[in-house]
This record gives structure tokens, C-alpha cells and sequence, in this order.
């Protein structure tokens, strides 16, 4: 018996998408890079187990759970990441400095969320997914990734109320 | 008072409540301050979520590219594979470091395959998936010799020239772990997987297949590999060990 080889065939196509996710998720390269091979080489190897569906959640869950088990692992065995620059450290300059400045502080706000919450928000705000892929991925029930999901969207605009300058509400009005 | 909860309000924020809710929820916001409040904080948290972290992201690296379309053309055939449209000087470069690789193999009596040769690409995309594989991988998996040995026996009443069974490398140190079967532009590859405590796994892969090629030793950045033809077979065996090793593990195929 031949293995599916749907996965093989379409992996190219999520490449991009998954490194971003696992950008996001490490805040680095090189952990990225190991994060994302990971994905892929336990994608194809359990190919023969994925149904039709969703491709993209599909592999998502993978990465999502690998990076869950790194995190476990480097945790017990008392691992810290020692990364490169943070995402925000590395935004290059922009044509549009205002701009620029709003999304810096969105990037930090999302990244000062709890793991929980910052999770549900990647995946549902950033990434496109809908409540229930959400919840398939995180393997949670729907109601916990709209409560995580307010939860956060709470804090991070409760956040920007209380700025004292009021910089991103105020940038974020201008802009289209 | 109505009990409103914040994923109603956020979603009302979104715009996502129906009319009807969205202005009992307005008229809620207008008469309580507490959910006033809430409902600013959610219109303030619209902000532009995606732009943001797509902020920073590095393009993919080039060789994570290449190395998932290997991975990718291992088990998915053709189709996947990226197709060189630019031969300008990185082509020419790469014919003067083969010529080149050519000449010193010639002098040193060690045997290469060219890299365009078919067997050569096969190689290297067999090399480029064991890459990656560390001995955590396979470690925890329970061998299964007899899953394997069924295998087998279904696949060669198909391909009768594959060996009865996976060869025995305890005196190498070596245990059997599985055998998976992959799939390399459209042809079947067996893949047989051994563990050796500190070491990488090793990997034996074999495809029928009538293309003639003189067997080859590869050293690689990582590991080494030799391949080798018998019987109708095209076989590689991939792994941290020196170039005798992996001649005295392909004597023990038994093909």
C-alpha cells in the first residue's frame, strides 16, 4: 500500500505559513528553522493519517503540539531560550514611522499576553482560523478559545487605554 | 440587569452581534458604566493583529525550501519537485565543481556519481530526509520486526529481487526499529530504520529499478552514505559510520 501522498504534494504550498507561525511562536530563526522541519518530517511521516479537511490546521495542530512538547521538555530540564533580537528589536525602518510605531506596540502587547490567551489570538486574529479550527488545533472546547480570546482582547485594549500617551488608539483611528 | 458577557461584547464590537442584540447591547452601554467601560476596552483592542506580527518575520531560508522539497518529492513523486529554470552561474559553477570532484575521485580511486546522474539526485534526497533525523526520533519506537517481516513478504510478490527480511546489525550495534514504505518520483523506496544509543539513526533504503551505477561512498556534512546496485535494486544505507561499515552492512542485505 502506497502512503497518502496528499500531504507530500501540498507541503510546498504551507511552507511560508508555517514558518511564520513558528516565527511567531519561537520569536526566532534558528528555533524556527529546527521547529519548522519538525512539522514537516512528522507530517509526511504520518501523512497516511490525515483525512480530508483541512490541510493547514492540520499541520498547524502538528507544529502546535511539537512546539507545546519543546517547551515542556526545555522547561523540565530547566532550558531557557537564548534567542537572537526580539521580532521587534529586528523591524526594519519604515516609509511610514507612525505606522510603524502602532505595530511595534501591537507586536508587544500580543507578545506580553499569557501563552493561553496569546495563542488563541495568533491563531484566530493573525492566522484566519475560525473559532472551531481553533479549538481543533489546541485541542480545547470552542467556549475556552472565545473566552481566552476575549480575555485577551480585553487586556490588550484595556492596555491601550491606560497608555499614558494613548499613541496606538490614537495612530490606530488614523489609519485606514 | 441584563448579564452580558465579554464574548458578547466583543463581538459586538466586531460588528459580528445580530441588530437586534447589538442594540439591546447599545442600550446596556448606554445606561452602565462598568459596561461601558468593557465595551471600550474591546473597541480599543481593533487593531491591526496581523500587520503587526507579520512585522519582523525573516523570509523562509532558502534551504529549509529545499530541503522540504526533497522531503516533499521523497513521498509525494514528481509533481512536487521544483523545476531549475535558472542555469546561469551557479549552473556552470556547479558543472566546474563536478568536473572538478570528477578528476580528484579519479586520482584518489574513490568512486562518486556525478550530480546530475539519476541515481546521484535519488541519493541526495534520501540523504537530505535522514538529515534530520536524530536518535531522540526513533528512540522511543518499539520494534516491530514482525510487522516488518509481513511487509515484506507482501512487497516482494511484487518486487521479488527486496531480501526476506531486514538484516541483522546487532554486531554493529545496531537495532532494528521499523520499516516504512515511501515513495520517490512515483516508485516505491523501502525504508528500513535502525537506533544505536549516540549515534544518528541509520537508514537502509531500497527501490527497484534497472538504472545501472557504480556504487558509490558519499560523506556528507552530516552523515555518510554508500550506495550501491544488486539484483535489480538500487540500495543506499545512511549513517554516521565509516566507509567499511557501511560496505559490511550492505554485504548483509542479502541482495
Amino acid at each position: 500500500m502506497l502512503l497518502n501522498n496528499a500531504v507530500g504534494k501540498r507541503l510546498p504550498d504551507y511552507l511560508e505559513a508555517l514558518w511564520r507561525f513558528a516565527f511567531r511562536l519561537t520569536q526566532s530563526s534558528e528555533p524556527a528553522r529546527e521547529l519548522t522541519q519538525k512539522t514537516c518530517l512528522r507530517a509526511l511521516e504520518y501523512q497516511a493519517s490525515f483525512k480530508e479537511g483541512n490541510l493547514k490546521s492540520w499541520l498547524f495542530k502538528i507544529m502546535h503540539n511539537l512546539w507545546r512538547d519543546d517547551v515542556r521538555h526545555n522547561v523540565r530540564a530547566g532550558l531557557k531560550l537564548v534567542g537572537e533580537a526580539t521580532p521587534i528589536e529586528q523591524i526594519a525602518s519604515s516609509d511610514n514611522p507612525e505606522r510603524q510605531m502602532l505595530l511595534q506596540e501591537v507586536q508587544g502587547l500580543i507578545n506580553k499576553l499569557p501563552e493561553a490567551q496569546r495563542m488563541v489570538l495568533l491563531l484566530n486574529a493573525v492566522e484566519g482560523f475560525t473559532y472551531q479550527e481553533t479549538a481543533e488545533i489546541l485541542k480545547v472546547p470552542v467556549g475556552t478559545v472565545m473566552s481566552r480570546l476575549a480575555r485577551a482582547r480585553k487586556k490588550i485594549g484595556q492596555s491601550v487605554l491606560n497608555s499614558e500617551t494613548n499613541s496606538v488608539s490614537q495612530t490606530a483611528r488614523c489609519l485606514p | 440587569m441584563t448579564k452580558l458577557t465579554d464574548e458578547e461584547i466583543m463581538a459586538w464590537a466586531d460588528g459580528e452581534q445580530s441588530t437586534e442584540r447589538g442594540k439591546e447591547i447599545e442600550a446596556l452601554i448606554a445606561i452602565n458604566p462598568e459596561i461601558a467601560a468593557r465595551a471600550a476596552s474591546f473597541e480599543a483592542s481593533k487593531l491591526p493583529f496581523k500587520s503587526a506580527m507579520d512585522q519582523g518575520v525573516p523570509p523562509v531560508p532558502s534551504e529549509l525550501i529545499d530541503q522540504v522539497a526533497q522531503w516533499s518529492q521523497i513521498s509525494a513523486g514528481p509533481s512536487a519537485a521544483p523545476v531549475p529554470e535558472d542555469k546561469s552561474g551557479f549552473y556552470w559553477a556547479g558543472v566546474a565543481a563536478t568536473v572538478l570532484l570528477l578528476l580528484v575521485a579519479t586520482f584518489s580511486g574513490i568512486k562518486y556519481l556525478d550530480s546530475f546522474h539519476p541515481v546521484e539526485k535519488w541519493a541526495n534526497a534520501i540523504v537530505s530526509y535522514q538529515n534530520f533525523y536524530v536518535a531522540d526520533t526513533i528512540s522511543h519506537i518499539e520494534s516491530d520486526r514482525e510487522a516488518a517481516l509481513a511487509k515484506l513478504s507482501n512487497l516482494r510478490q511484487r518486487y521479488p529481487a527486496l531480501p526476506a527480511s531486514p538484516p541483522d546489525l546487532t554486531a554493529q550495534g545496531y537495532e532494528f526499529k521499523r520499516l516504512q514504505q515511501l515513495d520517490f518520483e512515483n516508485k516505491p523506496v523501502l525504508q528500513m530504520v535502525f537506533y544505536k544509543p549516540g549515534r544518528r539513526p541509520l537508514a537502509i533504503c531500497l527501490m527497484p529499478d534497472g538504472v545501472d551505477f557504480q556504487d558509490a561512498f558519499t560523506k556528507h556534512e552530516l552523515l555518510n552514505s554508500y550506495v550501491w546496485q544488486s539484483n535489480q535494486l538500487r540500495a543506499i544505507v545512511v549513517a554516521e559510520e565509516e566507509p567499511k561499515v557501511l560496505k559490511d552492512i550492505a554485504k548483509l542485505i542479502g541482495v
